[in-house]
């Protein structure tokens, strides 16, 4: 056996087992992504609910909305995942109000959590919905 | 005619005879490599079960929460009313206009009857009951926290009255403690939901 031919069958050796991590590490990296998903999702869904309770009641007199963006700022959030204070990320919910139709009324309400994971990758969580006076 | 053909084999080595065995140091050599091999591997499996054991806690506690929450969502929505309170010595107490509405229960009032979400303070357990006999569930166990339940405005202030347009705020912190082939873990759940106002 030549030292060429233990060269060669170490690094086939190598990447073998280091395929076989990098496969563990990505499989880890994914759910703690999903997870992370997860989290931004409810996030958004809570600021959805924000959106539902505010008073928006065009047909009093006089008229009541509080159903525009100026009422919802941009927040910024935290995910924790554990609860722990172990892996924590900040967030940035955003939200966007705009008025589809004035007769039947409705608005539309587009909610984005936007964070970055692992300090690389900028993922963006929306969720929208449509929302009458009387609901 | 007559053709050389050179030999490519290397120099230092003589050709292989059909008896010819492995040497001492090729031997050597390749269980090296082959123990290298299975050690890279075994290494690899335990640390794929250790994170496996991470991510099923997870998911697992994930799962139970979903259920739960989504059901609780789901009857705070079609609701009548919601009160927050406070359960001690087996009785709610629903807070009244002027106190900070947050505590450890969350009545949910209907029609005819009504369900109560509560944290029991002896075992640190979180529960479900209705107006029906006997009806109890325990829904999560080892709660950290004792105020759970809270309402807020749009902007996440905690109230101090009992407006009827107001977001329930659910914060639930708890402890799931070691099991077999899952570690221990701590877990935060946050929502929050406004009911549906006719």
């Amino acid at each position: 056996m030549t030292l060429v031919e233990v060269v060669i069958s170490m690094a086939i050796t190598g990447m073998a087992v280091g395929g076989i991590v990098n496969g563990y590490h990505y499989c880890t990296n994914s759910a703690q992504k999903a997870a992370l998903s997860l989290a931004a999702n409810a996030l958004a869904m809570e600021r959805i609910e924000e959106t539902r309770s505010v008073t928006w009641a065009p047909d009093r007199s006089p008229a009541v909305d509080q159903l525009v963006a100026i009422n919802f700022t941009n927040k910024t959030v935290t995910l924790d995942l554990s609860g722990s204070g172990a892996v924590v990320i900040p967030a940035i919910i955003q939200t966007e109000i705009s008025q589809v139709s004035v007769n039947p009324p409705l608005k539309r309400i587009r909610v984005a959590c936007i964070w970055q994971y692992q300090g690389v990758e900028w993922i963006t969580n929306i969720i929208e919905t449509c929302r009458a006076p009387v609901q | 005619m007559r053709f050389h053909v050179s030999h490519p084999r290397s120099s230092f080595r003589p050709p292989a005879t059909p008896n010819e065995g492995f040497t001492l140091p090729e031997l050597l050599i390749s269980i090296s490599v082959f123990s290298l091999l299975v050690m890279g591997i075994i290494f690899a499996n335990l640390y794929g079960l250790s994170m496996f054991q991470i991510t099923e806690t997870t998911l697992n506690a994930t799962d139970d929460a979903r259920k739960t929450i989504g059901r609780m969502t789901d009857e705070i929505r079609v609701s009548n009313g919601v009160y927050i309170g406070n359960v001690q010595n087996g009785t709610n107490a629903t807070l009244l206009d002027g106190e900070i509405q947050q505590g450890s229960s969350l009545l949910i009032s209907n029609s005819a009857d009504y369900i109560i979400y509560f944290v029991n303070p002896s075992d640190r357990s979180f529960r479900r009951t209705t107006s029906a006999p006997n009806s109890t569930t325990v829904m999560a166990e080892f709660v950290t926290n004792a105020v759970v339940f809270s309402a807020q405005d749009h902007l996440g202030t905690v109230l101090t009255n009992n407006q009827n347009n107001r977001v329930i705020h659910l914060n639930l912190e708890f402890y799931q403690a070691k099991r077999a082939n899952q570690i221990a873990q701590y877990y935060k759940l946050e929502t929050s939901v406004t009911r549906r106002v006719e």
